[in-house]
């Protein structure tokens, strides 16, 4: 087991180096420049701030003085087009935002998505199992961009306690949260009453039904480990997604997370922030999978000897 | 009465038959790909493009069957354009990127072990890697090829341009999106098999000396094959509205052009100022997806070997 | 380790403490009162101001949003009047006086300006701000500004390190001596302008050297200023929330007590948060929303002129475009009015670059009918459209260029039988490719940085990096130098006419409309007058609780 874990450590470790570089050469190959205004910017001005940012260098200078404040100094750079201000700060002051976001979101998703899914498959083909399904699609179908202005209008105008965007008030999270959570949700249910499905139908199910025990425990016990693995499957990269932000919630929401950032450093060039955010995303991707396979070998206890 | 002996797929296609949401949800299906897809080439179906500023906004009519939008131009033909955009991406790209995801993730979860793990931090680094940027760097690669690929298909089909151009520039858009979205598929795939495959038929088939490749695609592969439609029928919502917010930011379909997911954009924002811009092209969008998802319900009670004598 | 029960607690007991605090909130927040009854109360103007600015320093930003922050930190030696446009009420000056020629200016100081942490303002420090500006090492964008000085441009290119040489000398602490490069009668009007103000030198100097970039001096902790409102508190995409200055001169006289600037990106969010009661004033107002306004509460929707231009340019280095003839006919089949009413709503359609200010009217071309324009292209070498290469129009994603290149599609295909595409580039990727001449028709605006037609006749000479046309005509050129030399107001507008008629008669832009803002006032603010470079005085406003 912890041979295990450390190996995944370690492989982890040269993920995220691979990950630097791809992306360090990726967005120095995109057409455009950091620099591109509406109103030019004078040439002689120009020379001056590329000296500043170090992006006058040739690219290999560019990419060693980069690792090198990277890992010895711990330093992620500077934004390009706003002076002063540190990729760090911009990190740990939207991230905090994202992961209460992403937290409150999952949590509306599980709990709706999974019992939703789970009696959908066990009452299959009954109106239940219809409602869920139906609810489900509608989840699926209605882009965030349609679900959270209908929400905003539908409950955050008509109720005076609910505002219709912002992260300032104690109830701002409420909007945004169900947004997600919903959309999130239906998705789970889908895989969760799929995977049970596939579970219920099985021979060991099968045989436990004959011998008499009662539904309710055969789910339980039984039939939920391996049913909720494609859901389970899902959680990770869902969890990931939610974090890095959805660009399309935050400017819906005003919400200040960092989805945002991904989608406007990628529009304005910025490729110390590109670079820092890719890190840091990569580094949760890395430790959610690691935690979303032990959970699956948790699930699965045949996996244990793998 | 002797049971004629029947094979797998001639069960499958048995049950299906018989299962009416999957049939009815076909007929819906293709009701829609032939609206779309044929439709314009009626000549009572107006242009999507022509502009008439005097008339936008304007409720249902004789004249123009869902109204019209905020420039003036047919809502019900612009329906019917758009879906060839978003079927084509919904359907081809998310096939695409399932076929990917099916098989690299059923290697993955065989070999296990080093390929294994390689395989899947490869998946890691793909997913990590910001997929903005990825997208605006195939734009820059693809986009003239695909406007040279265009022009070559007008000259040898002589199809109008008006036809064609919707559809081959969409290639770059194919490419990003198959790029990426086989990534999460073959994750569940992978998580799929590694359960399945110590099973003990599975591990009766290795004693019995069949051969990996065998084992892999007539054995374990139909055993995973719930989850990848429940998954496919899922994926290919958030692939069409993905498109929708590439679009948004340049990358994707070009207007005049547009596609389901711009056009119901383009309705939410417009939402507390009337709904029929969001009703309509939603309304064949939702529809779409149900109908996909019934039928991949029942296709998937249709192959379940285990169903077989419910 | 993972066991299920255990999870499955977790959620629950998550779910539970979720629901708990929905219920909770939905109880206590019984509130009857908005953000914006709150604010009102507390005299707190809340603003929605589109996007994270670039920053606080008056010399590196250029944009509009940073510019109605910085208005709120900093105050210049003349300040702009919250009722007239063309007024020039002394700000960090008492007066600014000229000599007969327009050419030396003399601002007397007050002496009892300060900067927010108390120390003098003087002329040393308004010295030090324009040779910091200036300085080539600062790089800054907006040098351009400061040209008026003579010997400015000199010392800015680096073709001299001696600041001696520009026409900027201190007299004593309160009185500073500006030389400019030529007669300019309207120099009060251009030192409303934010690269005008002064910046702390103490404060700069502590912090870095004079031009050094990255110089922390603006940071929250750091920052000192010397308007009517000195920074609270700046979260990053969060909002930035300034307050009174206490050492301000007129302290006595500011009624309201601090702005929260909101960066909303997305302006129908802006339009759904103003509804709900959140905002005082939105940025903007998209076309539904004003039709929606204007049936539902048309007192709180402004539409108001504002200078700026939204054009068309044309690449005149490429063929068919270098013909006259041929943009002139472009030109004339465009429904100006119809793209200004519907796309737009409230825009004028323009006939000029300049839009009407002030005493300055622009040239009026005249019409050409839709077959004068299919004659002009058929000289050309075009009848009917046949023969014509399939141009395309370069826009970056932004809904109204999209609409507005579409509009002219249909426009050029029906009226003169032309087939053009529309090229939709990322943002980035459009500006690059304008800059880089890579174009052929790109859908583009300008804004005025002040009230003179100079800024929007100035930028079509050659090598003017806003330009982007390949446009150059010697005689343009020429008459703007003139005008330069020019001190009665009267004969130099004349000058300035007659160089934006040959402008205009050569089209090597496509005009569509004068600007108008479209945005979103709350009843409870009193003192917001219709400006035209809207850069209006915060202090003088005024928050009416109970409406």
């Amino acid at each position: 087991m912890i041979r295990l874990i450390l190996s995944r450590i370690g492989q982890g470790v040269i993920t995220l180096f691979v990950l630097i570089t791809l992306t360090f050469f990726l967005v120095r190959a995109m057409p455009g420049s950091p620099y591109a205004e509406e109103k030019a910017i004078p040439e002689h001005a120009l020379k001056r701030m590329k000296e500043y940012t170090g992006l006058d260098q040739p690219i290999p200078v560019q990419y060693f003085r980069y690792l090198k404040n990277l890992i010895v100094h711990q330093d992620l750079g500077d934004l390009i087009k706003k002076d002063g201000v540190k990729v760090s700060e911009v990190i740990s002051q939207s991230f905090p935002v994202s992961l209460s976001l992403g937290l409150l979101s999952i949590s509306i998703a599980l709990m709706i998505g999974i019992p939703a899914g789970v009696i959908a498959a066990v009452k299959k083909n009954t109106y239940i199992d219809y409602i869920c399904l139906t609810c489900a699609m509608i989840g699926i179908c209605l882009p965030s961009f349609v679900i959270g202005p209908l929400l905003a209008v539908a409950v955050g105008l008509s109720l005076k306690s609910i505002n219709v965007a912002g992260w300032s008030s104690p109830g701002d999270w409420i909007l945004p949260a169900f947004t997600l959570g919903l959309i999130n949700a239906a998705y789970l249910a889908r895989l969760a009453r799929g995977g049970m499905l596939d579970v219920l139908s099985q021979d060991y199910i099968r045989t436990a039904k004959a011998k008499g025990a009662p539904n309710t425990r055969i789910v339980i016990r039984h039939a939920l480990r391996g049913g909720l693995i494609p859901a389970v499957a899902f959680i990770g990269p869902a969890f990931a997604g939610m974090i890095s932000g959805s660009f399309v919630i935050e400017t819906i929401f005003q919400v200040p997370g960092m989805g945002q950032h991904f989608v406007n450093a990628a529009t304005d060039r910025e490729f110390f922030l590109i670079q820092g955010l890719v890190l840091f995303y990569g580094f949760l991707i890395v430790g959610a999978n690691l935690l979303a396979d032990l959970a699956q070998i948790a699930l699965n206890p045949r996996l244990r000897k793998a | 009465m002797i049971d004629k002996g029947s094979s797998l797929w001639a069960d499958a296609w048995h049950r299906l038959a018989h299962n009416r949401a999957a049939i009815a949800s076909l007929g819906v299906l293709t009701v829609i790909l032939l609206l779309c897809f044929i439709g314009p080439l009626m000549p009572f179906v107006k242009s999507p493009t022509v502009i008439n500023m005097a008339n936008a906004n304007s409720a249902p009519s004789a004249g123009h069957w869902f109204g019209t939008d905020q420039l003036g131009r047919d809502l019900f033909s612009r329906v019917l354009y758009g879906g060839q955009v978003s079927l084509l991406v919904g359907l081809v790209a998310t096939g695409v990127a399932v076929l990917i995801g099916v098989i690299y993730g059923a290697v993955a979860g065989y070999a296990g072990g080093k390929i294994d793990d390689l395989m899947m931090r490869f998946v890691d680094i793909l997913f990590a890697l910001p997929f903005l940027v990825l997208v605006i760097l195939f734009s820059l690669v693809v986009d003239e090829p695909a406007a040279d690929f265009t022009d070559w298909v007008i000259h040898v089909t002589g199809i109008g341009r008006d036809h064609v151009a919707p559809i081959t520039t969409l290639i770059p858009l194919f490419i990003a999106i198959g790029a990426i979205g086989w990534l999460t598929i073959a994750r569940i795939v992978r998580a799929q098999v590694m359960s399945v495959k110590k099973q003990e038929f599975v591990e009766a088939a290795v004693s019995l000396g069949l051969s990996r490749t065998r084992i892999l695609f007539r054995h374990i592969l139909p055993n995973v094959i719930g989850p990848v439609i429940i998954y496919t029928t899922l994926a290919v919502p958030g692939i069409m509205l993905l498109e929708s917010v590439l679009s948004f930011l340049g990358l994707g379909v070009k207007p005049p052009n547009s596609s389901w997911g711009i056009l119901i954009k383009e309705g939410a924002d417009r939402m507390e100022a009337g709904g029929l811009l969001l009703f309509f092209p939603s309304l064949f969008f939702a529809s779409t997806l149900f109908a996909l998802n019934f039928l991949g319900d029942g296709l998937r009670d249709a192959l379940d070997p285990k169903s077989a004598n419910d | 380790m993972f066991h299920l029960v255990m999870i499955s607690r977790v959620i629950f007991r998550c779910s539970f403490w979720a629901l708990a605090s929905i219920f909770l909130v939905l109880l206590t927040s019984c509130q009857r009162e908005t953000q914006v009854d709150r604010a009102t109360r507390e005299g707190i103007l809340l603003v929605g101001n589109s996007s994270e600015p670039k920053g606080l320093d008056p010399h590196i930003v250029s944009g509009v949003l940073e510019s109605n922050i910085l208005r709120a930190l900093f105050e210049g030696l003349i300040t702009s009047d919250p009722e007239r446009d063309t007024a020039t009420p002394g700000g960090a000056a008492v007066e600014v006086t000229p000599d007969p020629t327009a050419t030396v200016w003399i601002a007397k100081l007050r002496p009892n300006g300060k900067w927010s942490d108390g120390v003098p303002v003087t002329a040393q420090d308004f010295a030090f701000s324009y040779e910091r500006l200036l300085t080539p090492d600062l790089g800054a964008k907006y040098a351009e500004m400061l040209y008026f000085l003579k010997g400015a441009e000199d010392f800015n290119q680096g073709k001299t390190k001696d600041f001696s040489t520009v026409g900027v000398e201190v007299i004593d602490n309160l009185t500073l001596k500006l030389t400019l490069r030529g007669p300019t009668p309207y120099f009060k009007e251009i030192l409303k302008h934010y690269t005008w103000t002064a910046v702390p030198r103490h404060i700069v100097l502590k912090h870095g050297t004079i031009a050094q970039r990255g110089n922390p001096w603006t940071r929250s902790e750091n920052i000192v200023v010397n308007g009517p409102y000195k920074l609270k508190s700046w979260r990053l995409t969060d909002h930035i929330e300034v307050e009174r200055n206490p050492y301000y001169w007129n302290a006595s006289n500011v009624v309201l007590n601090g702005i929260r600037f909101l960066p909303i990106s997305n302006l129908y969010t802006e339009s759904r948060m103003f509804r709900d009661g959140q905002l005082h004033m939105t940025y903007g107002c998209t076309p539904e929303i004003v039709d929606l306004m204007k049936k539902e509460n048309p007192k709180e929707l402004r539409q108001e002129l504002y200078v700026g231009t939204s054009f068309f340019r044309c690449n005149t280095t490429r063929k068919p475009l270098e013909d006259v003839r041929v943009r002139k006919a472009l030109s004339a089949v465009i429904d100006r009015k119809a793209i200004c009413g519907n796309i737009f709503r409230g825009y004028t359609p323009a006939y000029a670059m300049t839009p009407p200010m002030g005493d300055y009217q622009p040239p009026h071309s005249s019409e050409i009918s839709i077959e004068k324009a299919q004659s002009l292209l058929a000289e050309a070498g075009f009848p009917g459209g046949k023969g014509f290469p399939r141009l395309k129009i370069l826009i970056a994603s932004r809904e109204t260029a999209a609409t507005q290149a579409q509009a002219l599609q249909a426009m050029w295909r029906d009226q003169l039988g032309i087939e053009v595409e529309i090229e939709n580039k990322e943002w980035n990727a459009y500006i690059t490719a304008m800059q880089d001449l890579d174009y052929d028709i790109a859908s583009a605006g300008w804004v005025g940085d002040y009230l003179d037609p100079l800024t929007f006749l100035e930028m079509w000479t050659p090598g003017n990096g806003n330009n982007l046309t390949g446009w150059d005509s010697p005689a343009y050129v020429k008459l703007l130098k003139q005008s330069f030399q020019e001190a009665d107001p009267n004969r130099r507008f004349d000058l300035l006419r007659q160089a934006e008629t040959i402008f205009v008669d050569e089209t090597p832009v496509l005009l569509v409309g004068w600007q108008a803002r479209n945005y979103l006032v709350h009843p409870s603010v009193e003192g917001w007058n219709p400006l035209l470079l809207a850069n209006n005085p915060y202090q003088f406003i005024r928050l009416v609780p109970g409406r």
